[in-house]
């Protein structure tokens, strides 16, 4: 496995923001065909992000939201679609860097039991590795 | 990628009624921790629901999870595949008809549900990916 995290990952990270309902957060993960996003907040704007936070787009990076978080955290839970999604996302993300070779990810993958990555690029994130990018299933 | 579909797939696929709600398939994926469920008639499929479906068809399209049914969402005309089918056979399905999910079936009955993580958990057993566990939250 040689290749780079930049290589494999879904670039361009989906975001949402905390405050945005989940209806709208599901409209823009179906719309950009991706079954997790990145919840962000506004915390940027009004300087309470360290140079140790995750930023996207000048906001800092909350947590992630997958199809799954939406099904248990908020259908189960009999939440309505106009709540906001932040309160849904998995936080302590753990980050891969862009340029790590794809083996790093494999690593912090099964050391964290997580399946998917922020990708980290010059303190932005830059896009999202799963553990389906990793392993695509061929007939190898 | 050898071995055979029954050695890889999830066993026991929760199983319920095309009259049954969205909120009650999601409460089922919650407390078995799964994210598919079969739809099935007299003991035989109909049709399939998962997480992304939910979030698709339901959430975004404003629909009430308590009053939609597991009929009106379902994916129905399934490549499905047997217990005795290979693990290789079962990765082309999965890329060729684009699907992360496929039903196992035996003798017209569903016996379990094999997913795109199953595939690559069995790709290489001694891989990094193998120790992590199956049952892992989709995050």
């Amino acid at each position: 496995m040689d290749a780079k995290v930049r290589d494999v990952m879904t670039p361009g990270p989906i975001g949402v923001d905390y405050h945005q309902s989940i209806g709208t957060a599901a409209r823009t993960m179906r719309d950009w065909g991706v079954g997790a996003g990145l919840v962000v907040s506004d915390q940027a704007l009004y300087g309470l992000v360290t140079d140790r936070d995750l930023v996207v787009s000048d906001q800092a990076l909350y947590g992630l939201v997958t199809d799954r978080d939406l099904v248990v955290r908020a259908v189960a839970e009999s939440k309505g679609p106009d709540e906001p999604v932040g309160p849904l996302s998995s936080r302590d993300l753990v980050g891969v860097r862009a340029d790590d070779d794809a083996a790093v990810a494999v690593a912090l993958m099964r050391e964290h039991a997580v399946r998917r990555l922020p990708v980290i690029e010059d303190g932005q994130v830059a896009g999202i590795v799963s553990l389906g990018d990793l392993a695509p299933p061929d007939e190898s | 990628m050898t071995g055979k579909v029954r050695d890889i797939m999830s066993a026991a696929p929760v199983c319920m009624a095309a009259t049954e709600s969205v909120s009650a398939a999601a409460k089922a994926m919650k407390e078995r921790g799964v994210g598919t469920v079969l739809v099935v008639s007299g003991g035989r499929l109909e049709g399939m629901v998962t997480e992304r479906d939910i979030t698709i068809r339901v959430l975004a399209e404003n629909r009430d999870p308590a009053t939609t049914r597991l009929g009106d969402i379902y994916t129905s005309e399934l490549a499905v595949l047997r217990p005795e089918d290979d693990v290789q056979h079962a990765a082309r399905l999965v890329r060729d008809r684009a699907v992360r999910r496929l039903p196992v079936i035996a003798d017209g009955v569903p016996v379990g549900v094999v997913s795109i993580g199953d595939l690559a958990l069995d790709r290489d057993e001694r891989s990094a990916l193998s120790e992590i566990p199956a049952t892992a939250p989709d995050r």
